[in-house]
């Protein structure tokens, strides 16, 4: 099929106004008689607030109010959860006086000005009586004197398994994989605005979120609202990663409004972002791996030990998140995948692009190098002879992963790096040390069949032959508005410039899953096909009928429908609009649901080459490669992007990005851009990507996931490679300047 | 909070005899800045430095360098005069920060903020620089005189410099480690060498057992064990027990190798 949008590279649609400054985001809205608010962090990891003076902070002119646990509601519940239907467990509550990290929520001030709100908070003084503190899950687990909660503080999800791994006679390695807290770094810091209407009772929340139902919901929850008062915008976002898809601050900015009848903003600094919003999981994961003679893999067995932080969240789904993945990549026949969270007297653990699959991949990956090293096999050759062929059906939920092209996209990618050619150089000795790894994975494109799905619809056009699309669509900044925006342009044969996509608004979409799970262009995308579809159909029905002629000569093309026996013949839409009109037929005008029966999981193949410098323990990454299965590119440019990031990502995760704790407090020790370390641009090499596009999928024109995915193989092969360069065997992350010079200076010891 | 822009020294110098309460001086404002995000301005003034002329020279008076105060990293970085004569400084002045940075930031906001990591500071002692100051507690700096060194000559040699700095990465990065050298090429050998280790310590200091390891040598790449060493030695002295010594001690060599390379493409060239 000759597409004429979809596949073509087009600039997101408002990069213009991004790179000039003219993008507004939630930050910016200010409305009238609009407070500040700060909040008043706990500098304790676990106490008790006995007492909160605010004698000097009410003197403050401009403070209008000062909440703290004893004047908000007390409700518990889980910033996860997206609908009040989920079954999961609730410990957090908008402010508290049991403390339990340096970060946690007392109060807040609201003041006319951000700096008033600012002054007024740093007056507070605050009397705590300090708990015993359990700074990591060990602590935790050998049992805690003062409970961190009296409920939920440790929880082992079920354990995922089949076939008998203890059974299996094969030959058995293991290895610890660790990776360590990460910040999310979205340009765009944390922002929320509630405007709360006593009168009325209508309450209108502005916030970049992956979810406004799932604001909505936290909202509706906690102050007892109807869902139908309260309307939630989706605002442009200066990126995510999970940072933003969890309900942190709009309920704190909603308790603000409620408490003064007035607008409330919410707009943390980056030190609170990193302190109190959400971190990457801090992970150590244990395999066990069996293989038979032939050096196939047979039986895998996972321990996975996650780091919750102070409250439980989302840690008990990540891990049952890894879990469900074990069976998508290597074929077994038999996986055990038990698993823990554990709370613990730290800044909150949460989601984080890819959810549980860049951390499965990471350790099973590194599993996989590790052991085809023992056994002296190329990782390549080694990996083809335990892969699952295409088409597997998981033994964990028990679909179809589809196309899955394992051995290809590892042929291509060894190809497309110089794989052979690579390994082939003599190995150096000197200050530089070369290496080179890969990883493979498989991800997922949507949430059936773990979780009922859909993507309902509606499609109108306007008189002038323009399209609306009312879709509950949130764009992290990467261009989902313009993907779907191409889709029904190719479908109607319709500049895309003339398609509007409105993001998630709770007063008009129908409600939605949210932006999880990589679902958006697979299962929204598709609806919002299908459902084009339909408005066409009406199109060439008004023509079929202004023209009385069959249907079979009617084709569209450059928005007008069109004979194929006589090409001169044209019925513009806005012809068909008008007419439609005119002669009282309604609108056109579609709502339609489409429900996913499939969810083919992308399959990646990552090529890393690192350069060593053993004077100074400084890593770069030299040269990377990616072949990704993704069914379809709608906007390849933009695809290929999302890899460029992952690698950022991924990359800044083996060398350098941690979150540091002081070993006392659990204070964060670099809250800020200047001491907490990032890959930069100019740091990472040109990477090559290629794309599998054999259009199986039931995505729209065939496409498959890529935000997430693109992460998933990132660490485990720049990993590999830093390991091929030391002839070191690393499993945990970041390997700093520090960790290399120590671990070559022990060498030179032996 | 009054804001003060004076366009000469004389007017500097009239504002800053005014008491009146806190003073800023600004210039580039790059530390000035990110320090005030999330906190109120407490200040009762601000003088900005960066419209008076004399403070943006870089000229030689009476056998010295005079470079103004105000002259941002990019304008010393690019000066063919530092160039010429304090080449360590000019690569100094090319590693701060970022471009945006060097572009804004300034020497004498560099020195005034006294951190211990400061990019021009290695240099500016290295060459002997003296501070200019103005007020009555000599509270503004106007400018440094770095003594300029003997013009080429069979007899006297050519004086030649160089910097290097470790970060946690290759590029906008606060320095672990700076290593600034000077010495001065006599028959092809380096004599009257002089080493200055930065950021391993409160302050940075000569470090005249490495700087022995060069004299009279031609920068063979077999000294490099010997130099780092010598510079290990003086780090350790220097930071004992702190947690960042393992790794400084290793990783001097990096810095190490990079000064005696660049000082040997200057022997060779």
């Amino acid at each position: 099929m000759d597409l004429k949008y979809v596949g073509k590279d087009d600039s997101v649609f408002n990069t213009q106004d991004k790179a000039s400054g003219g993008a507004l985001y939630a930050c910016d809205l200010h409305l009238p008689r609009m407070l500040h608010m700060k909040l008043i962090l706990s500098p304790v990891p676990h106490g008790r607030v006995m007492e909160m003076d605010v004698s000097r902070a009410q003197t403050v002119p401009g403070v209008v109010k000062i909440l703290d646990w004893r004047n908000t509601p007390q409700v518990k519940y889980n910033r996860g959860r997206v609908r009040a239907s989920e079954d999961v467990p609730d410990q957090e509550t908008l402010f508290t006086d049991h403390v339990r990290f340096v970060g946690d929520r007392i109060g807040a001030v609201l003041a006319e000005t951000k700096e008033a709100a600012e002054l007024a908070a740093s007056f507070i003084t605050l009397e705590i009586e300090e708990y015993p503190s359990y700074l990591t899950p060990q602590q935790t687990l050998a049992g805690t004197q003062v409970p961190i909660h009296e409920t939920d503080e440790i929880i082992r999800p079920d354990v995922i398994a089949f076939g008998d791994y203890e059974a299996d006679p094969g030959e058995e390695l293991s290895q610890l994989t660790g990776s360590s807290r990460t910040t999310h770094v979205a340009m765009e810091n944390h922002c929320a605005v509630a405007d709360y209407h006593a009168g009325s009772g209508e309450m209108e929340v502005w916030t970049g979120t992956q979810s406004v139902f799932g604001a909505r919901s936290a909202i509706a929850t906690i102050f007892g609202m109807d869902m139908h008062k309260i309307r939630v915008h989706k605002t442009p976002m200066g990126g995510s990663f999970g940072c933003k898809q969890e309900m942190i601050l709009e309920p704190l900015a909603a308790a603000g409004s409620v408490a003064t009848g007035r607008p409330v903003k919410l707009w943390l600094n980056r030190a609170e972002v990193m302190a109190c919003t959400v971190l990457r999981h801090p992970v150590g994961t244990f395999v066990r791996g069996k293989f038979n003679a032939d050096r196939k893999l047979t039986g895998v067995h996972l321990d996975i030990l996650l780091d919750a932080g102070a409250y439980q969240t989302v840690s008990p789904d990540y891990c049952l998140s890894m879990a469900k993945k074990i069976n998508w990549t290597y074929d077994m026949d038999s996986a055990s995948v038990n698993s823990v969270s554990v709370c613990t007297n730290t800044p909150v653990s949460g989601s984080y692009r890819g959810w549980g699959g860049p951390e499965l991949c990471f350790a099973m990956e590194n599993f996989v190098n590790m052991a085809a090293k023992s056994y002296g096999e190329d990782p390549v050759a080694f990996r083809k002879k335990s892969i699952l062929p295409p088409w597997s059906v998981t033994k964990v939920g028990d679909f179809n992963l589809g196309s899955l092209p394992l051995a290809e996209v590892m042929d291509r990618g060894a190809k497309l790096f110089g794989w052979e050619e690579k390994k082939a150089r003599p190995k150096q000795d000197g200050r530089y040390l070369r290496g080179i790894g890969m990883a493979i994975s498989t991800h997922t494109s949507g949430y059936f069949p773990r979780r009922p799905d859909w993507g309902t619809i509606v499609i109108k056009m306007e008189e002038d032959g323009s399209v609306s699309v009312n879709c509950n669509i949130h764009d992290h900044g990467c261009g989902s508005v313009l993907a779907f925006q191409k889709i029904v342009g190719e479908v109607l044969s319709l500049d895309p410039a003339r398609v509007a996509v409105p993001e998630g608004d709770t007063l008009y979409n129908a409600i939605d899953n949210g932006c999880y799970t990589s679902r958006s262009v697979f299962v929204l995308g598709r609806s919002v096909m299908e459902t084009a579809e339909v408005l066409k159909g009406q199109l060439l029905d008004y023509a079929q009928e202004i023209w009385s002629c069959g249907r079979d000569i009617l084709y569209c093309e450059d928005e007008a429908v069109r004979r194929t026996d006589d090409p001169s013949a044209a019925l513009r839409y806005t012809d068909i609009a008008y007419y439609a009109a005119d002669h009282g037929k309604g609108a056109l005008f579609a709502a339609h649901t489409y429900w996913p029966e499939s969810n083919p999981g992308p399959a990646s193949a990552d090529f890393a080459e690192v350069e060593v410098d053993t004077y100074t323990g400084h890593c770069r990454l030299t040269d990377f490669a990616c072949v990704h299965d993704i069914g379809k590119a709608i906007n390849p440019e933009v695809c290929r992007s999302q890899i460029g990031s992952a690698v950022q990502s991924g990359a800044g995760m083996v060398f350098c990005e941690e979150v540091r704790l002081d070993p006392k407090t659990g204070a964060i020790l670099n809250d800020s851009l200047e001491r907490y370390h990032v890959m930069r641009a100019a740091e990472l090499p040109d990477v090559k990507v290629e794309f599998l596009e054999d259009g199986t999928a039931d995505g729209p024109f065939g496409a498959k996931s890529i935000g997430e995915a693109a992460l998933v193989p990132v660490m485990p092969a720049v990993l590999a490679a830093l390991n091929d360069a030391l002839g070191s065997s690393f499993s945990s992350v970041p390997v700093t300047p520090e960790k290399v010079l120590a671990f070559l200076e022990k060498e030179a010891g032996r | 909070m009054i804001f003060v822009r004076p366009a000469s020294i004389i007017e500097l110098a009239a504002a800053l005899a005014e008491k009146e309460g806190k003073t800023i001086l600004a210039a580039g404002c790059t530390d000035i800045l990110p320090g005030k995000i999330g906190r109120p301005w407490d200040a009762d003034r601000i003088i900005d430095l960066t419209h008076i002329p004399e403070l943006q020279q870089i000229a030689v008076e009476n056998n010295e360098l005079f470079i103004g105060s105000c002259c941002t990293h990019a304008q010393i970085a690019e000066n063919g005069l530092v160039q010429k004569y304090f080449k360590a400084l000019a690569e100094a002045c090319a590693q701060v920060g970022s471009v945006q940075i060097r572009n804004r930031g300034t020497i004498g906001g560099n020195v005034a903020n006294a951190s211990p990591a400061a990019d021009t500071m290695p240099c500016l002692i290295l060459f002997g620089a003296e501070r200019e100051v103005i007020g009555e507690n000599g509270e503004c700096i106007t400018g440094f005189c770095l003594p300029l060194p003997e013009d080429p000559s069979a007899d006297s040699g050519t004086p030649v410099s160089a910097f290097a700095k470790l970060g946690d990465r290759d590029i906008v990065t606060v320095a672990r480690i700076q290593l600034a050298a000077k010495s001065v090429i006599k028959d092809g050998r380096l004599s009257a060498v002089s080493v200055v280790l930065g950021a391993a310590g409160q302050t940075p200091y000569f470090c005249e057992e490495a700087a022995q390891v060069l004299e009279g040598s031609r920068a063979e790449e077999e000294l490099l064990e010997p130099f780092a060493a010598a510079l290990a030695e003086a780090i350790e002295a220097h930071i004992p027990g702190r947690t960042t010594l393992a790794y400084k001690r290793s990783a001097v060599k990096g810095p190490a190798a990079e000064i005696l390379k660049k000082l040997s493409l200057e022997l060779y060239y």
